[in-house]
């Protein structure tokens, strides 16, 4: 076993780690501490596995390191350029990384330095970050030039159901489709979700859809369509017929990163939805993990950071993870539903595995127990709409905080659509149409399989112009399946010594969001993601109109702000022609005059003229230096009222703070610039 | 109309309507409605107000002054800590521009304000002035005390995005909201928002223009501002210094190259994150002076082109609105009336580089 918190090896459910060679162990070095992991892990993964979870602290609170919130790391020597993202980054056996910026101390991380640091901070820093500074959360990735450009009839974003749905329909219409997908495999969250009674399991569904990507032979003439699927790779970028998208590969057994731009008439965001962070004190603590996230890193890793875990949920979704995590050896103490005695058939499962179960409550507090030699969470619940105090507690090494779920929607944002709120299921839907872009699957607000694999193939044909059928989105009836409850928000803890985030990831807005000072006392803590923005919502931070608009600015960015070498074109001025923006202000007739000064000075342009020595009202000036004199000679040009006063008039400049004198020299009518 | 419910609509968001519509209720005691969109403190400031910026009309600049006096006072009426002092640093990349700063320099020593030449050494050196002790209207403080002042000052406020507004040729106008109707006798189009889609392009002046604009916050940079507020009027682009709370920048013109004329911006370090943006579009006159106007083919009356000063002259133009203007301020509004698209010799304003061509290449952010 590589690292304390890694699954055994027979653990059931594919909790081994379905992209772990465990025949191929490695090491790497992070921040100078030696990681132990196995070909197939990521550097997050192994991290965790290895039980480095304290990423660091904003402000006071202790923040964990979880698949949404893996800071950037780069080789030791390289530039910050070469910074990667640590959940997409594969580990390689013989690595030294450092995180790219952000940490709260100063020790050396290798040699003496390195051991004197782990004295003082502890076994657990690897990391010690200071988080919550945007300024540190840079993603030099995402600025790289295009290394490769593809073309195709279709771009698909996201290879679950939908993504996949539609990429199989296209290619059935002869069309060349690139599927782009973050994930190292294809399938999305439908491994999670399960199937229902009437569907073929998750595998056999991903690898039926998979299977359609390779076009039935076809008719002599007719277009031959093909699939081509870019795992690892984010789409980050979407203009109207282009993605930009950053992979990771391994070249020369060293990871590097690159980035592709695609592009296509036709595109299908299918990005699929992320899970809500539910809102209680302390939730960003470390051993805290979406249901979502724990159930990836546990299938695709074997990892589970903890010996003990506790599951709080809105939805029967999380209780797949707690039966297959206890199946794994792990032991779940409880699950604590926050609906009010709900039904489904997990619970029947779970009463059977013996996993204690409890509803109506939510998480109000976690708070770290920390020993010289340990760490584990104490988490206290309360009823839902009970006085603030917990009504029950219990200790765990990780807490599944699962929450709802919200369509991820960055990229249609980003490309120009509009999203809306949608009081009936609490969350943000796209709204509106754009040309060459549709929205499928989870993304657009479907929640079945079924639904999500007609709307993948729907978003195809309607970009194609065709009429596509309608969509049924079967529910399981509520006496079988109790509805999913809202996203879980805790009455204010008085006595909690944790902030309350509102997401996970780089967000790090706190349920003071709601509060009317939060914003003129000036925070800024960085992205407000759509997570974020829901959370606002239920907490009456945002008007529900408001959250639409808020989105659209604060969620969808553009590269890291960096001078470019952009360059302002120059506009030179002339001693002959003043400038245009003088045209009109002494007249309808102003004259362009010759001034001498008495006193060998050159005038500054800009500067006044007037009759009189005492004037210094700009209203009554008569003229305005618009360049000064030629090389050797004094004085200079200026426009001037109409008629000009006798040659023999002293003149007077007010230039800066000091008063001088002048004489016109000579005067003709203007003309301007 | 003379029986409406309210005798005045103002519409448009931003802080010169609510301004405006406040004066009109508390000091000439007009029943008012304002339709804008309710202020949310997380969304992207679409321009800062000041009590000073790069004008070369030394008439605006004198009237500026005491409007200033005016509006602070009123804005000390509306609650503690609105106003801010901040410095102004506008900075020239061509000779053209710096002359124009040049002169802007001398009008506002001339017109009391500290005023200083300055140089910025870079690619390319830069010529430009700062004014120290520039009155700012709190850009996080003041939308919720104003809120809350309108309320007090009995006028009604109408959520712009839950409103339908039909303006008619007489200048009344009927309010549609949550099933429910109201009119009001005189509406005023105070915000370039309402001016954009209440009045088509050609019932506005066609001195005015639509320009994109581009609002960014961004982290803050390693390295300070030169000054709290920077202006450079060679590359549209503007930045504020919001303290802990971040960059906020705007750029006007061509959106695409919005993020490299703000990179180059910026002071030396390394690149910053952006945190939001918004892009949208602005009106501006042609000549660079504002523009005081009435729709045509209606009575509606509208406003546009302040520019960051506009808040400053709300009282002003509330008087301008009830006829009771005195002689120097009713000139100065005559000279800057809507022209049917003449150019307004009286008025004109040095105009920065144009951007106001360039059409949005890619709509991505």
């Amino acid at each position: 076993m590589s690292g304390p918190f890694r699954l055994p090896a027979s653990a059931p459910n594919g909790f081994s780690g379905t992209r772990l060679d465990r025949a191929r162990p490695l090491r790497f070095r992070l921040n100078g501490r030696e990681i132990a992991g196995f070909a197939g892990d990521t550097v997050l993964s192994a991290a965790l596995a290895a039980g480095f979870d304290l990423l660091g602290r904003q402000g006071t609170a202790l923040i964990g390191l979880d698949p949404a919130s893996g800071p950037a790391v780069l080789p030791v020597g390289e530039s910050p350029a070469a910074a990667l993202p640590m959940a997409r980054l594969p580990a390689v056996d013989g690595a030294d990384l450092l995180t790219l910026a952000g940490r709260r101390d100063r020790f050396p991380l290798t040699g003496i330095g390195g051991w004197v640091r782990r004295q003082v901070l502890g076994a657990r820093q690897v990391f010690n970050l200071r988080l919550g500074d945007p300024a540190a959360s840079v993603t030099p990735w995402l600025d790289l030039v295009p290394e490769e450009t593809r073309e195709a009839d279709f771009i698909v974003i996201g290879a679950g159901v939908a993504g996949l749905a539609a990429a199989g329909l296209a290619v059935g219409l002869g069309k060349r489709v690139i599927i782009v997908e973050t994930a190292p495999d294809p399938g999305g969250a439908l491994p999670y979700f399960g199937a229902v009674e009437s569907e073929a399991g998750p595998r056999d569904q991903i690898a039926a859809l998979v299977a359609a990507l390779t076009p039935a032979r076809a008719p002599k003439d007719a277009p031959k369509g093909s699939a081509e699927i870019r795992t690892g790779a984010e789409a980050f970028r979407l203009y109207p017929g282009r993605v930009l998208a950053h992979e990771v590969r391994i070249v020369d057994g060293k990871a590097r990163g690159r980035v592709v731009a695609l592009s296509a008439p036709h595109i299908v965001i299918a990005t699929g939805a992320v899970e809500r962070l539910p809102i209680f004190a302390g939730n960003r603590l470390p051993g805290i993990y979406g249901s979502l996230d724990g159930f990836n890193l546990a299938r695709r890793h074997g990892v589970w950071p903890g010996r003990r875990a506790l599951v709080a949920t809105p939805h029967s979704h999380a209780y797949r993870l707690a039966l297959y995590l206890h199946d794994a050896g792990v032991a779940v103490g409880r699950i604590v539903d926050s609906r009010l005695a709900p039904n489904s058939r997990f619970i029947d499962f779970c009463k059977a595995t013996g996993v204690t179960f409890s509803s109506g409550l939510v998480p109000l507090e976690a708070q770290p127990v920390i020993t010289r030699d340990s760490y584990h969470l104490s988490v206290g619940f309360a009823g839902i709409a009970a006085t603030p105090a917990a009504s029950a507690r219990f200790d765990t090494d990780t807490l599944v905080a699962a929450g709802s779920f919200q369509p991820q929607l960055a990229l249609w944002l980003a490309a120009g659509g509009r999203t809306g709120w949608s009081t009936e299921s609490r969350m943000l839907v796209p709204h509106g149409t754009l040309d060459g872009i549709a929205v499928a699957g989870a993304a657009a607000g479907w929640r079945s399989t079924i639904a999500a694999i007609r709307s993948g193939e729907a978003a195809v044909l309607n970009l194609l112009g065709r009429t596509a059928p309608p969509i049924d989105d079967p529910v399981i009836p509520a006496l079988y399946e109790t509805p999913d409850g809202p996203n879980p928000v805790a009455p204010r803890a008085t006595s909690a010594r944790q902030p309350a985030f509102l997401d996970r990831g780089q967000s790090f807005f706190t349920r003071a969001i709601g509060e009317a000072d939060a914003a003129a006392k000036g925070r800024s803590p960085g992205l407000l993601s759509l997570g974020a923005v829901a959370a606002g919502v239920d907490l009456a931070a945002f008007q529900p109109l408001a959250a639409a608009d808020i989105a659209r600015e604060r969620v969808a960015m553009g590269a890291d702000l960096a001078d470019e070498g952009w360059m302002a074109p120059d506009r030179p001025v002339s001693s002959t022609t003043p400038p245009s923006w003088l045209a009109g202000r002494f007249g309808d007739k102003p004259l362009m005059a010759r001034l001498a000064s008495t006193d060998g000075r050159v005038f500054e342009p800009g500067a006044l003229l007037f009759s009189r020595s005492d004037a210094a009202d700009a209203r009554r000036a008569i003229g305005v230096v618009f360049a000064g004199a030629p090389p050797g000679e004094t004085g200079g040009f200026a426009v001037l009222a109409n008629p000009a006063p006798p040659a023999e008039a002293l003149l007077f400049v007010r230039e800066g703070g000091g008063l001088y004198t002048a004489r016109l020299v000579s005067s003709e009518a203007a003309r301007f610039s | 109309m003379a029986d409406a419910p309210y005798d005045m609509a103002v519409i448009g968001s931003g802080t010169l309507p609510g301004l405006i519509a406040g004066q009109l209720a508390l000091l000439h005691g007009k029943r008012i409605v304002l339709i804008a969109p309710t202020q949310s403190t997380y969304r992207l400031p679409r321009a800062i107000d000041l009590s000073l910026w790069p004008l070369t009309r030394p008439a605006t600049l004198a009237l500026l002054g005491r409007a200033t006096t005016e509006t602070v006072k009123l804005v000390g009426s509306i609650g503690n800590g609105l106003v801010e002092r901040r410095d102004l640093v506008a900075l020239a990349d061509s000779a053209e521009g710096a002359d124009a700063l040049s002169h802007f320099r001398h009008l506002a020593r001339l017109a009391g304000f500290a005023a200083e030449p300055m140089r910025e050494a870079g690619k390319r050196t830069m010529a430009g002035t700062r004014i120290r002790d520039v009155q700012a209207l709190s850009a996080g403080r003041f939308g919720p005390a104003l809120a809350d002042w309108l309320a007090k000052a009995g006028v009604r406020l109408l959520d712009q995005r839950e409103t339908v507004v039909s303006v008619k040729r007489d200048g009344s106008c009927r309010l549609t909201f949550g099933g429910l109707t109201t009119e009001a006798a005189d509406t005023i189009l105070a915000g370039e928002d309402a001016l954009a889609t209440l009045l088509p392009e050609d019932a506005r002046d066609r001195l005015l223009t639509l320009v994109p604009r581009t609002s960014i916050l961004a982290a803050s940079p390693r390295v300070a501002l030169q000054g709290s507020i920077v202006y450079f009027p060679d590359r549209g682009v503007t930045l504020a210094d919001l303290g802990k709370g971040g960059l906020v920048a705007f750029a006007d013109g061509n959106p695409a190259d919005a993020g490299a004329r703000i990179g180059a911006s910026l002071p030396p370090g390394p690149a910053l994150p952006r945190l939001a943006e918004a892009r949208f579009q602005s009106l501006v006159s042609r000549d660079g002076a504002p523009v005081f106007g009435t729709a045509r083919g209606g009575r509606a009356r509208y406003m546009a082109g302040l520019g960051p000063t506009g808040a400053m002259f709300a009282p002003m133009i509330a008087r301008m609105l009830m006829g009771t203007s005195p002689a120097d301020e009713a000139e100065w509004f005559a000279a800057r009336a809507a022209a049917k698209g003449a150019p307004r010799s009286a008025a004109a304003e040095h105009q920065p580089l144009s951007f106001t061509t360039a059409e949005p290449s890619e709509v991505a952010v």
